[in-house]
């Protein structure tokens, strides 16, 4: 082809170069919207929104979870995800559309549950599990409310009903099956599997989707009902004056029958020991106020437990039954004794006085809390808003007293400033203008073009590095000690090594690149969390408790994935281009290309290989071994023998530059096995890194077979081209 | 390395060991037995995969998909082709290498890496491990070798004391199966041992309360054995069981037993007014030193059964030496080549215990040392690389 003929045509030449490549990543694409849940906005009328003060007021509310203390923003952030499988949820309100937040949610939740039984918060992939129970949603893959699974779908008011006992009734069965495989030898094990039909197997996957929708819609209710206690009027009969002091307290209130719980008990004891029967009308009360207690034994838990030498924050109703369980106490009398107590123990708390110290507080906490309740019939008004103010300095206060909290603020700003996203929208900016220069550099033009790229590249780079920097600072530990967390460092290496590259080498090429993998890396992130809808931030396992380890072997590995699949995305991109023709005129180009994947994949080589015996040797501190042949290390044994394949094939001769870049590409799917698909095989030593499901990587195993398929062809093409006689 | 031509048939011969193509060869193979080696677990478990892919005595694997069924592609053990390549590695990448200051970087990290291969060499052959457990407040010095089935025959002495146990070793059990019979001679006690049925995994089973099957082991003092699951996630917990004849020199039959490794007491039985104790247990391996275990602490972050440490207050003692020691998670305690590491902790039944893993291994350090090494050989050759690098893509974008 002569030069002109090349000139004329490179725009139309790298206009194929992105067309293959967008077909080859389609596919992952096309994996991934087949897993999306069409985005139904259902009409909830009457939804007021909560005003942004009282949102302001709430997120930063201390809550213990997954062993921390967090803010109530961050609980809802991943309570919402695990039901809803989204951070924000669309509704239409007064033929408005609305954004649900997850604070707001868990505010409707707590404060308003009838109108959260409204909202469509339950995603379910396969609807058809519910016919069963008579609740037919319109999709397959749907989002109900809590109402639906009442009435509208369940054609009645026991569909929720009905799918409970189906799930208990699964729950149970599967125990009994364990139970009797346990005593079954291996052989009627094997005739049992062998036998097992289709039918049966998908019967299991059903069976198993019912359980857990059923415990999801328990956990639910248990949500919306913690304070329910403060909603209730009790019917309580008239009792003789002489049974109860009247202290001027509502008899409605369920607080005011906690404090005369032991007294209510005794009325109990001595009806069975003197064998008479306790009247309809006290037995009636006994029983909702222990239907209420027990409902305020779940949810959120926000209060600091009263001994400081505990470190579970419990539920108002734990702290209940923490207190009534020492039963021999006087508790209608007990502030006549604490004066006493006081009076006789000048400086010295001993532990009957202890009790009462916490009796008192329970009681004033029940009121707050009956109080907060009873503010929030009005959410905007001014009482709601100082209620909750006053519940959150109080919770504030507490927690600081312990030492705890102390990050609250800091990981509500990690979320407002959602660094991860920023970095997205930039890289995405960046390799939009990375294509636009892809069709002339030349001029002012070109020379603005870049400017924009470079800037939102480098801009996308910083946020990146500060949203790292800020989870590492709130949780008190080097960057990478989970799945979720290789996710944002593998990119930031990547997209550093390709920024150094480009600053390096001036080719434009770089650039581009390491923005769509900055976009491909940050988009898995948001997938990653939002699909395991677990908080990456809570503590490690004890095994894991190693800043040292964790900043040496798990960061130099990691470095090491982001180096395997550097030099299969930079020879992903190499072999379009030479199919293409783009780079024929351009030996340089060419091989730069080559000495640059070739460069990287020395370095993986380097980390990978310090990383992999780092971990060795933090196994042989930790288990007592240096190798065990466990999947997460012979994953990461993969990427070093690979390195080692291509750089001593090269030498042996065996390669040229085209077996690099080919080499380079099955490299991703080397990476992408020891990074993730090693966690999906669930065996080993590494359990706290197990992970479900994953059907995605089998979309890029596929994306590298079909740019590899790209590479043979463009192979052969130059190899039969060269063979051709001179002037064909 | 040189690449002037071979002449005699030794310097072909040499060629070829100390050549690229065998190196890449054995990396290949490597790869693919490491590969199949790790699917391979999802089916069989880790232990079975290591004796089956990367054991000294496995030559050759053949790879099999989760039903059992093989792939047809044979590969030889990984042991052995880390033998080649470590004596590749040494007459292609020490030997035959160019010397000079360009090389010296893949020369340092090959000698390391080398050095780490006979660091796992080593280890293979003379590591042992065991598992030591101790209730707070008690003290042991004695662990127990995993992955070891023994049979320990104890008498007791007159005043019903164990004595010191004649042991059929695990080598003897180790490659015995269901139907096969071993004769294990105390000849000092004129009476033989027949063992037979042994089952890697087993459940024992009362008579009255289940219903045997034709697969089940013959009923023995109203107790039989059946073969249970392999449970391949946590392989401690299959109890290995068997049946043993005991029989006097004449060949009469004394007693029939049923040993069963979950079995808390041992069985006993007579012979010649007096009495022996047999069990089916781990080997018992003596340590040169007494644990105690003063305090064990287990704790987990609130709300959560995620552990957040495990931690043992002990004393060794040995030869009237005591010193102190706090062991916890990624904190061992090294003393006079024995490791002892926290690797569970419980305090189901009132009592806190600890779980110890112990090993001793020659190498135990050595992977450390070459890894020091190998990191600065890489360096030193890829950031000459680099420099060249970044050099030629100056002066190519200058011109």
């Amino acid at each position: 082809m002569s030069q002109n003929h090349l000139e004329k045509t490179r725009g139309l030449r790298w206009g194929l170069v992105a067309f293959l490549l967008l077909i080859e990543f389609s596919l992952i694409g096309v994996g991934i919207k087949g897993s999306v849940t069409p985005s139904e906005v259902r009409n909830v009328d009457g939804y007021n929104p909560w005003s942004e003060k009282v949102i302001e007021a709430a997120r930063d509310i201390p809550v213990q979870d997954g062993g921390r203390i967090k803010p109530l923003s961050t609980f809802a952030r991943f309570q919402m995800l695990s039901y809803h499988g989204a951070v924000t949820m669309k509704i239409k309100s007064g033929g408005k559309k609305r954004k649900i937040t997850p604070t707001e949610w868990l505010l409707d939740c707590i404060f308003r549950p009838e109108l959260a039984n409204e909202l469509p918060i339950f995603r379910i992939d396969d609807s058809e599990v519910l016919h069963r129970y008579g609740i037919i949603p319109k999709d397959r893959r749907a989002r109900l409310s809590f109402n639906d699974l009442l009435d509208d779908y369940g054609k009645g008011p026991g569909g929720k009903d009905r799918l409970l006992k189906g799930g208990k009734e699964i729950s149970e069965k599967r125990s009994k099956e364990e139970r009797e495989r346990k005593s079954m030898t291996p052989n009627q094990i094997e005739a049992m599997e062998a036998s097992e039909k289709e039918e049966e197997k998908e019967e299991k996957r059903k069976e198993k989707l019912i359980m857990e929708f059923a415990q999801q819609v328990l956990n639910y209710e248990a949500m919306t009902k913690f304070l329910d206690f403060g909603r209730i009027e009790l019917d309580a009969p008239d009792f003789p004056d002489e049974l109860f002091k009247d202290e001027g307290r509502d008899p409605e209130k369920f607080s005011t029958w906690i404090s005369r719980w032991n007294q209510l008990r005794a009325i109990f004891i001595m009806s069975s020991q003197q064998g008479i029967a306790v009247p309809d009308e006290v037995e009636s009360l006994a029983r909702e106020i222990e239907l209420n207690l027990n409902s305020s034994r779940y949810g959120v838990r926000w209060y600091p437990p009263y001994d400081e030498d505990e470190n579970e924050w419990q539920s108002i109703g734990d702290r209940i039954i923490t207190i009534l369980e020492k039963q021999d106490f006087p508790w209608d009398t007990i502030d006549d004794e604490v004066k006493e107590l006081e009076a006789l123990n000048e400086g010295e708390v001993p532990e009957r006085l202890k009790m009462a110290g916490f009796w008192k507080e329970l009681m004033d906490d029940m009121a707050t809390m009956e109080g907060l309740v009873e503010a929030s019939e009005k959410p905007d008004s001014p009482e709601f808003l100082a209620a909750l103010e006053s519940w959150k300095d109080e919770a504030t206060a507490r927690a600081k007293v312990r030492g705890e909290g102390g990050e609250i603020e800091g990981e509500v700003k990690y979320y407002q400033r959602n660094y991860f996203m920023k970095a997205l929208v930039f890289f995405l900016i960046a390799f939009i203008f990375s294509a636009i220069g892809w069709f002339g550099k030349e001029g002012r033009f070109g020379k603005g073009i870049q400017i924009a790229m470079i800037s939102f590249f480098v801009l996308a780079l910083i946020y990146l590095a500060w949203g790292i920097l800020h989870r590492s600072l709130l949780m008190g530990r080097p960057p990478v000690g989970n799945l979720y967390d290789t996710i944002p460092f593998i990119t930031l290496g990547a997209t550093l090594v390709m920024g150094v590259a480009e600053w390096m080498t001036k080719r434009n090429l770089l650039v581009s690149l390491g923005s769509a993998i900055g976009v491909a890396g940050m988009f898995m992130a948001f997938r990653f969390e939002y699909g395991d809808a677990t908080d990456h931030m809570d503590p490690l396992v004890a095994v894991l408790k190693s800043n040292y380890w964790l900043a040496t072997h798990v960061v130099t590995v990691t470095l090491g994935y982001s180096g395997g699949l550097m030099a299969c995305f930079l020879s992903m991109v190499y072999v379009h281009l030479r199919l293409a023709g783009v780079i024929e005129d351009d030996k340089k180009f060419r091989r730069f290309m080559t000495r640059a994947v070739f460069g990287i994949v020395c370095f993986t080589l380097l980390f990978s290989l310090v990383g992999t015996v780092l971990g060795g040797i933090w196994a042989n501190d930790s288990w007592g071994r240096f190798w065990g042949w466990d999947p997460k290390e012979n994953g990461a044994l993969l990427i070093v023998l690979w390195s080692l394949i291509i750089l001593h094939a090269r030498l042996a001769g065996w390669m040229t530059d085209w077996g690099i870049h080919l080499c380079c590409i099955f490299f991703g799917s080397v990476v992408a096995f020891s990074w993730w698909h090693v966690n999906m095989l669930e065996v080993g030593l590494h359990s706290y890194g197990f992970i479900k499901g994953g059907s995605v990587i089998w979309l890029f195993y596929g994306a590298c077979g079909a740019a590899f398929v790209v590479g043979v062809i463009g192979y052969l093409i130059d190899r039969n081209s060269k063979k051709a006689p001179k002037g064909e | 390395m040189s690449n002037s031509s071979p002449k005699s048939l030794g310097q072909k011969i040499w060629r070829v060991i100390s050549g690229f193509e065998i190196a890449v060869v054995c990396l290949g193979l490597l790869f693919l037995l490491t590969f199949f080696g790790t699917i391979e677990q999802k089916w069989i478990g880790l232990y079975a995969v290591i004796q089956k892919y990367f054991d000294i005595d496995s030559f050759l694997v053949f790879p099999s998909r989760g039903d059992g069924k093989f792939i047809f592609l044979p590969l030889p053990g990984a042991y052995w082709v880390m033998v080649v390549l470590s004596i590749n590695m040494f007459c292609g990448g020490l030997i035959r290498a160019r010397k000079g200051w360009k090389t010296v970087g893949v020369l340092i990290s090959h000698f390391a890496i080398l050095f780490m291969l006979v660091a796992g060499a080593v280890s293979s052959v003379s590591k042992v491990e065991g598992q030591m457990s101790v209730y707070q407040g008690e003290k042991s010095d004695f662990a127990q070798k995993y992955h070891t089935t023994t049979i320990e025959v104890a008498k007791l002495d007159e005043e019903g004391h164990r004595l010191p146990p004649k042991i059929v070793p695990s080598e003897s059990l180790r490659s015995l199966e269901r139907n096969d019979v071993l004769r294990a001679e105390f000849p000092d006690e004129g009476f033989t041992m027949d063992i037979t049925g042994m089952l890697g995994s087993s459940n024992l089973f009362m008579e009255r309360t289940a219903e045997r099957s034709n697969e089940d082991g013959p009923v023995v003092d109203g107790f039989f054995l059946r073969e249970a699951e392999y449970n391949k996630d946590n392989e401690l917990a299959n109890m290995a069981g068997c049946y043993a004849t005991v029989k006097d020199k004449e060949g009469n039959e004394i007693q029939e037993l049923i040993l069963w490794m979950g079995n808390p007491s041992p069985v006993s039985f007579v012979h010649n007014e007096q009495r022996y104790l047999v069990t089916l247990t781990m080997e018992i391996w003596p340590m040169p030193y007494e644990v105690e275990l003063h305090k064990s602490v287990g704790e987990y972050y609130p709300g959560t059964r995620k552990a957040s440490t495990f931690e043992s207050t002990i004393t060794k003692v040995a030869n009237d030496q005591r010193e102190d020691y706090k062991i916890f998670m990624n904190n061992p305690m090294r003393h006079g080549g024995f490791t002892l590491f926290q690797a569970n902790w419980s305090d189901t039944g009132g009592k806190p215990f600890s779980g110890f893993a112990i090993v001793t291994n020659p190498s135990d350090k050595w992977p450390e040392y070459s890894l020091y090494v190998a990191t600065v050989g890489l360096l030193i050759h890829f950031l000459l690389m680099l420099f060249r690098f970044a050099g030629g893509s100056s002066r190519s974008r200058k011109s």
